[in-house]
């Protein structure tokens, strides 16, 4: 049984029918790219002057929730050294790397002036009051810290490869050096992660009125962290799942199985708190009249937190790769559905014709940036050691 | 030279502690001599009812800006009162009419200009990440756009729905807003906003907001039955420096019923608190870190670091 690990063992020339989607949904994402940049954000999206924030904007803001198991199971393994669920860290810190490197694609492509997107490291320029600064320097250095975390993986790769002696020559001390302060670098990017977590969710505290009263409330931040903490985990479950799925490698149930354990406990917090600052601010008033804002508040409070926190209850649904895989997407729909609500179908400025809704180009560019990521995500996976294979995870 | 932010919220703070002392009447220091940047701040007062809606304002703002200039035969076309105008790219100012009140079409219909209000504790302000929006000696609300990233955050916060995006524009976009002329030149040299000049109802009066507030509260005074007791600027969203005087509600003239407290205040006291000295992140971090220490047991090394480490140990675990 015993079988080494070897660097090529999902070949990135495994060329499937979904590779080619994903291929083909990069190149458009590619062209509306271009034509934003030629064009501007008249000609490609449905911004106006009431609604200044889109969906490149909310996309960001709502799948660096989904990001948030980087730093989630980060601090598990890690900080609470709870070992068992090793197999999950590399899985979840690929997709915070990526997810948040491609939201400052996405980032980029929204602002007017991309060419300015530095000017927050200027001190001359630093503006502390101002929520969005905090955004952006969190970002920044967690994006860094990323980076850092994945220099192990990175280097992993070429200290027994002889082909590339160079390669390995730097890669040994490196790899030695960053064993040694990682440490420091996990901690790091638990605390920025949280910081940054939660001043996206008190950006919108300023919009004051404009944001619907289910969703202004001053704890805006404390409830961005925790849907970030909730929405991480089921989001390092699905994508091991799906990763373990595409790459037929058999995943270990019992594990993720005993993480998914704690999800309902999660949920029933966040619940909890989302209910209780409901009562307090006595905005469960609006739920009287049907609007289409109180029809999203119930589908989001239903079917993204009650119904997958009852499915999850259940331990056979737990050990079922598909009803574990489906009751997690359940969490990352109600995550990403609160964040679109705070960011979006929330928001109601004054003088507002009629609701904001994306563009094809908008769309287009934003599938084309979610198709990058999971191709990043498969090429990385085909050439460092992300995913475990059945054998090595014996350690516990 | 400007107000520094930090002079403004602590100037602030000194008011707040002003007013609570003269509640308490320990003290009877006059909250308006406390805070000089409020005192100096340059205003201007409107005046809704003498306003007769011939646009000369609008053009002005148009000439000083280099925009389009309506010509007077456009002046004279009322079709542009058809529609409830905002401000746009184009029109930092706009002047709309309302031919009811409370329901009831009026004899003579009200017209109402448009422009950024000038917010004495600005969202816009507060909500840029890289200070192109900052506010000047006079308390006029002003942008760089060189400093600008174009993120829009301003548009969002402002309480009032003023800052436009020239979306059209795909290279370098602004944001634009009504910059009160400051940018023209040093209104305290006699340089005027150009809408004030050109109105032939002086229906405008420009001058320290302090004394604009007294000349408004006098005029209600007098004249009971044309005013009323509302001076719209005076609290709204923390005070602004464009003041409006009306014989209408102000809901009724397209002015947005924006609450007295500004929301700057609940938005930087929540972050201040969070990063007060730093001491709450570098807490959480402690904390992580103690926590690291403490639940650490030796950690059994995965199989394939082993492997790394030992390349021929082929057969451990």
């Amino acid at each position: 049984m015993e079988r080494p690990w070897i660097p090529h063992h999902f070949p990135v020339s495994r060329r499937t029918f979904g590779w080619w989607i994903l291929i083909a949904l990069f190149v458009q994402g590619a062209g509306f790219g271009i034509y934003r940049f030629l064009y501007g954000l008249q000609a490609s999206t449905n911004l106006n002057q009431q609604f200044p924030w889109g969906i490149w904007i909310i996309v960001d803001i709502s799948f660096i929730a989904l990001a948030a198991g980087g730093f989630v199971t980060a601090a598990l393994v890690h900080v609470f050294h709870r070992h068992e669920f090793h197999a999950l860290v590399r899985p979840a810190l690929t997709t915070a790397l990526l997810g948040y490197s491609f939201a400052c694609v996405a980032l980029a492509a929204d602002l007017g002036r991309y060419y300015n997107i530095w000017h927050p490291m200027l001190p001359s320029m630093w503006q502390g009051n101002s929520a969005l600064f905090e955004v952006g320097m969190c970002v920044m250095c967690y994006v860094t810290v990323l980076y850092i975390e994945f220099l192990p993986v990175f280097c992993e790769r070429f200290l027994t490869d002889n082909r590339h002696p160079r390669l390995q020559r730097i890669c040994r001390p490196l790899y030695a050096v960053a064993k040694k302060v990682m440490f420091i670098f996990i901690l790091l990017g638990v605390a920025i992660s949280c910081l940054h977590q939660s001043s996206l969710g008190h950006v919108m505290v300023l919009a004051g009125a404009k944001l619907h009263p289910f969703w202004q409330t001053p704890v805006l931040a404390l409830f961005f962290l925790i849907s970030a903490i909730v929405g991480g985990i089921p989001t390092v479950i699905f994508a091991y799942l799906t990763a373990s799925w595409v790459m037929r490698v058999p995943p270990q149930m019992k594990m993720v199985a005993k993480l998914a354990k704690c999800i309902p406990f999660l949920l029933s917090i966040y619940l909890a708190i989302r209910v209780t600052d409901l009562a307090i601010r006595g905005s469960y008033l609006y739920l009287e009249e049907l609007t289409w804002q109180s029809l999203v508040f119930m589908i989001e409070l239903s079917v993204g937190v009650l119904l997958p926190l009852i499915l999850l209850m259940s331990a056979r649904l737990r050990h079922s790769p598909l009803g574990l895989s489906l009751s997690c997407l359940l969490v990352m729909f109600g995550i990403v559905l609160y964040r679109c609500s705070v960011y979006w179908l929330g928001y109601q400025p004054a003088f507002a014709e009629h609701l904001y809704f994306p563009s094809v180009a908008e769309w287009g560019l934003s599938i084309g940036v979610v198709a990058a990521l999971l191709l990043c995500w498969r090429l990385l996976a085909g050439y460092f050691r992300i995913i475990e294979l059945p054998e090595e995870a014996g350690t516990t | 030279m400007e107000v520094s932010r930090r002079q403004f919220i602590s100037n602030g703070v000194r008011v707040a502690v002003a007013g609570s002392a003269a509640v308490l009447g320990t003290d009877s220091a006059d909250a308006s001599e406390a805070l000089p940047g409020a005192k100096d701040a340059l205003g201007m007062l409107v005046d809704l009812t003498k306003c007769i809606g011939c646009r000369q304002c609008e053009a002005a703002c148009q000439r000083v800006h280099g925009f389009e200039v309506p010509t007077p035969a456009e002046l004279l076309d009322d079709s542009v009162f058809q529609q409830q105008r905002r401000p746009d790219p184009r029109h930092l100012t706009v002047v709309n009419r309302f031919d009811a009140a409370n329901g009831e079409v009026t004899a003579r219909p009200v017209y109402a200009k448009i422009n950024c209000l000038h917010c004495q504790d600005p969202a816009c302000v507060s909500a840029c990440l890289v200070g192109a929006m900052h506010q000047g000696t006079t308390g006029a609300v002003l942008y760089d756009p060189w400093k600008c990233m174009g993120c829009r955050y301003c548009m969002v916060a402002c309480p009032f729905q003023i800052p436009v995006y020239e979306y059209n524009n795909a290279f370098t976009p602004q944001v634009r807003k009504c910059q009160f002329c400051a940018n023209r030149g040093n209104p305290q040299q006699g340089e005027l906003p150009a809408c004030m000049q050109a109105c032939p109802r002086q229906c405008l009066v420009y001058g320290k907001r302090q004394d604009l507030l007294e000349q408004a509260r006098q005029r209600i005074e007098e004249f009971p039955d044309t005013y009323l007791e509302h001076i719209y600027g005076e609290h709204e969203a923390g005070g602004t420096s464009w003041l409006y005087l009306s014989s209408v509600p102000f809901e009724q003239l397209g002015f947005l019923p924006v609450k007295s407290a500004s929301q700057v205040r609940v938005s930087e006291t929540i972050q201040h608190g969070v990063f007060k000295y730093f001491i709450p992140p570098l807490a959480w971090l402690g904390a992580l870190g103690v926590a690291m220490w403490l639940t650490h047991q030796n950690p059994p090394t995965p199989d394939h670091l082993d492997k790394i480490n030992h390349p021929t140990n082929q057969h451990n675990g």
